[in-house]
């Protein structure tokens, strides 16, 4: 053992001599280094809140007031329109009924440029206002914001079973951050509206002579027969002749339109068949039931030839029918004879 | 025969030392000489000096950038407002804000094969409701600095010393719409100088 000695300690020794000449060689570095520094101090910031509130305009129908609450300038738009009635179900909005909504000076002035409108397509509970601009509204200042609805370009048709309603028209406000516009908050303002139908055309023998339709115009649907009622009193044929005349507007469609018996209101479409040489037409109890006319159940019925060209619109037979529906039975009861 | 008479101890003692003394008299005189030689060169050094590093910062300003409506006109502009020297706290502020603090360094960075780094600490948490941005712009003709190892830092060597250099720390108000109605309270902003 003893001859290993002596190699082993040089080595030991080789390498003590090394690790003192690593540790003792200057690497560049210095282990304790200057420093200085200098501060600023920097006031706190406290972000906003965007907001803002809609309130009533006393004496200006269809108007609000709008008010920033953010604490800093905003812009604002509706979004989008929509019908309520009076039990807080949706409505659509019927094909081509307008909105336009004005601001500022421009409230009120029917004949000012909108700065927003929205046109129903029909069908769709929620019609988009067009248009991405926004107006502004500044801190501590409120705006006015106005609304118009149209409906003078409404089918009647489509706009009889509104006939008489008071609807709410909600528009959905949303406000946005001027600066990035990243911030946004929306709010529904709500006004009422009343569904009025045009002046109801008088027949017409019963128009003044200036207003007499051309002579070109046909005759009137007439029925031929009274309402058949089938032996399981599930639906009524109803039939009428249509004589037309040479050169006169084809007829577009039939409707068969009804209203509570006894009344005077304006009668509620309940089947249409797009076929200008039918002559028949059945229609059934849940027909008849699926008007606004509940719980009646005597009804008048007339049918209407829909022209699809000239002056006039269509032409009503006289109410040549009265049928039964009484109750919830689903039968349907055909009495009387044409008139 | 006649017998010598031997010495006696004590006489033998003393002719020892006396021998003793004789012979470190005589070997103290041989050693050395009495007459020597020298000389002195004078050996050339320079003068050491220690260098310096310092920065130092002027007065900040602070600034409001905000977006609103010009209320004679309506129209939607971009302004500025100083704030500097408010201590209050700077509220409703909105998307698109940015409270700008700007501070003039000027460097003092004195020694040979001296490097440092320059780093900015806007003194914000990330994902508040402020987004700090730095930014550093060199004033009258001084060297741009080249970006240092971490954010917001700057490599500085002797050759910008005496420079000066405007630190401009912008808070930009955050988009996230989570940011709303929250502050923030930074703490100092902090101009740091380290040798590397």
């Amino acid at each position: 053992m003893s001859q290993y000695r002596t190699p082993t300690a040089y080595v030991l020794g080789v390498l003590v001599l090394l690790a003192v000449i690593v540790l003792t060689t200057p690497n560049g570095g210095t282990h304790a280094r200057w420093s200085a520094t200098g501060q600023v101090d920097v006031p706190a910031m406290s972000a906003g809140r965007i907001g803002f509130e809609v309130g009533g305009t006393e004496g200006v129908e269809h108007s609000a007031t709008l008010t920033n609450t953010s604490g800093f300038g905003v812009g604002y738009r509706p979004l989008q329109v929509s019908l309520v009635d009076s039990a807080g179900r949706s409505v659509a909005p019927p094909a081509q009924m307008r909105f336009a909504y004005r601001t500022g000076a421009d409230c009120g002035d029917a004949r000012s440029a909108a700065r927003w409108t929205a046109v129903a397509p029909g069908a769709s509970a929620l019609v988009a206002v067009a248009g991405e601009s926004r107006a502004t509204l500044e801190r501590d200042r409120p705006a006015a914001i106005c609304l118009t609805v149209s409906a003078d370009a409404v089918a009647e048709d489509a706009l009889r079973p509104l006939a008489g309603q008071v609807l709410q028209v909600v528009t959905r406000l949303e406000a946005v951050s001027l600066g990035d516009g990243t911030w946004s908050t929306t709010r529904s303002w709500t006004v009422p509206f009343t569904v009025e139908l045009p002046p109801e055309e008088l027949p017409a023998e019963d128009l003044p002579p200036e207003e007499q339709p051309p002579v070109t115009a046909p005759d009137r649907p007439v029925a031929t027969e009274a309402a058949r009622c089938g032996g399981d009193h599930s639906a009524a044929l109803l039939r009428w002749s249509w004589t037309g005349d040479p050169g006169a507007p084809a007829v577009a469609e039939w409707q068969v339109l009804v209203r509570p018996a006894g009344t005077t209101g304006a009668p509620t479409p309940v089947r249409t068949v797009q076929d200008g040489g039918a002559r028949d037409i059945r229609i059934t109890a849940t027909d008849l039931l699926s008007t606004a006319h509940l719980p009646s159940q005597d009804y008048e019925v007339l049918v209407r030839a829909v022209l699809s060209t000239g002056t006039t619109p269509h032409l009503d037979s006289a109410y040549a029918w009265t049928i039964k529906a009484p109750g919830k039975s689903g039968h349907i009861n055909c009495e009387g004879l044409p008139s | 025969m006649t017998r010598t008479p031997r010495p006696s101890t004590a006489g033998r003692a003393l002719a020892a030392a006396a021998a003793a003394l004789l012979a470190l008299t005589l070997l103290g005189n041989g050693l050395g000489t009495a007459a020597r030689w020298s000389d002195v060169a004078p050996l050339e050094t320079q003068a050491v000096g220690t260098g310096s590093l310092d920065v130092v910062l002027a007065p900040a300003r602070t600034t409001l950038q905000h977006t609103d409506v010009d209320p004679a006109t309506g129209a939607v502009g971009r302004g500025a407002t100083d704030l500097t020297g408010t201590a209050d706290t700077l509220a409703a502020l909105a998307p698109g804000d940015t409270v700008v603090v700007t501070t003039r360094a000027t460097l003092d960075v004195e020694g040979t094969n001296l490097t440092a780094t320059l780093t900015v600490d806007p003194a914000v948490p990330a994902g508040g409701t402020v987004v700090p941005r730095v930014d550093l712009v060199p004033v009258s003709g001084a060297l741009p600095l080249s970006p240092g190892p971490g954010p917001a830092s700057w490599t500085v060597t002797a050759a910008q010393d005496g420079a000066a250099y405007d630190i401009v720390v912008a808070y930009d108000v955050s988009a996230d719409p989570s940011a709303q109605g929250t502050t923030v309270e930074p703490g100092p902003l902090t101009v740091a100088l380290t040798q590397n």
